[in-house]
């Protein structure tokens, strides 16, 4: 198959030089409706190819630091934090990481250990907790993380199974409803780009990430969704591309629905949705487990 | 023709010629989840293979 241009193609229908100029079109497109010149862009960077590709691409747009959080995940986390630094360095970024051990005295690896809870949300609720402080104490204005159209449609199809509605108004490539001081808005630039396509952009590019699965991941609700749309996709081609639109056609109207005023966690401080934040509920089990 | 499958990071030996979608149907992998690699060079699915060829298979989803 070629591209219009002759030249060989190497994803669908465009060569290396279309393909990753159309790539960097659409995600500038978001980019540049979300993130102000006048933002201080701070981006959550594990070291895989979503988050290294969103890195590099807002890093053309403003300049920015890369947060990266060290969960305490042995044999997988240390391995992408290395391809992660190894990046920031080759192209002259600024890191900072954090621990889940220097922050919270456990690692998610002894977390789960004690803890009678599935590992996945023990990690959402430490590392959300710790990027928004982070990002904020870094003097952050906006949060940038590398979810794609999978995650989001994912995301999408989780909170309808679950009937959790009230969560809907929150997802979208500008997250978070009530504005607040002490939370930082996420920006999520790789909204309309697939999970294949920014791991077509990111093999041409160069981007080196060891591919490596999170050996709790199989405990995962996600991974049932992932695969089923996953299948959905080779009947329907362009599935997950249509509850994205779907979902941004209703999404101004889910942001009128009624919101709860933000709290303040009684504990740490930090903004939550009830009197105590997962993170401290969880770490008050931790100490007396 | 020597398939290196990354998610499972083993090399297997098939008898294939044809296309990539043809080898994937005969692996029994989702296209829509997998970039099939020949030398470097990123292959389309109407990508034409021979049984010489050696092949690598990348996973595009995440691992966390």
């Amino acid at each position: 198959m070629k591209c219009r241009c002759r030249k060989k193609a190497v994803f669908e229908n465009l060569c290396k030089v279309h393909f990753c100029a159309a790539i960097e079109a659409k995600v500038m497109k978001t980019i540049k409706k979300y993130v102000k010149p006048t933002d201080k862009v701070i981006v959550a960077v594990s070291g895989g190819k979503d988050s290294l590709t969103v890195l590099s691409l807002v890093g053309k747009y403003a300049k920015t630091i890369a947060l990266c959080i060290d969960e305490g995940i042995a044999g997988y986390r240390d391995i992408t934090i290395q391809d992660m630094v190894a990046f920031c360095k080759k192209n002259d970024i600024d890191y900072a990481i954090f621990s889940f051990k220097d922050e919270f005295n456990f690692s998610l690896d002894e977390m789960i250990r004690l803890l009678k809870e599935n590992p996945c949300t023990i990690c959402s609720a430490f590392r959300r907790h710790l990027l928004n402080k982070k990002a904020r104490e870094l003097g952050a204005t906006l949060l940038v993380t590398g979810h794609n159209m999978d995650d989001e449609s994912q995301a999408i199809m989780m909170n309808i199974m679950r009937h959790q509605l009230d969560i809907l108004p929150r997802l979208g490539p500008k997250t978070g409803v009530v504005k607040d001081n002490l939370f930082i808005p996420r920006v999520k630039p790789l909204y309309f780009v697939s999970e294949k396509e920014v791991a077509a952009y990111a093999f041409l590019k160069g981007f080196n990430s060891t591919y490596k699965e999170c050996p709790y991941a199989v405990h995962a609700y996600r991974a049932s969704v992932c695969d089923f749309l996953n299948d959905v996709e080779i009947e329907y081609h362009g599935a997950k591309q249509r509850i994205i639109n779907t979902f941004m056609k209703k999404l101004p109207i889910l942001k009128k629905s009624p919101v709860k005023d933000m709290n303040y966690c009684k504990k740490c401080s930090e903004p939550c949705a009830g009197n105590t934040c997962k993170a401290c509920q969880l770490l008050e089990k931790l100490w007396t487990s | 023709m020597k398939v290196f499958i990354e998610r499972l990071n083993k090399t297997r030996t098939v008898q294939f010629k044809g296309r990539v979608k043809d080898l994937l149907k005969k692996l029994n992998l989702n296209p829509v989840v997998v970039l099939v690699v020949r030398n470097s060079e990123l292959l389309t699915e109407d990508a034409v293979l021979s049984n010489a060829d050696e092949i690598k298979i990348i996973s595009v989803v995440s691992g966390g």
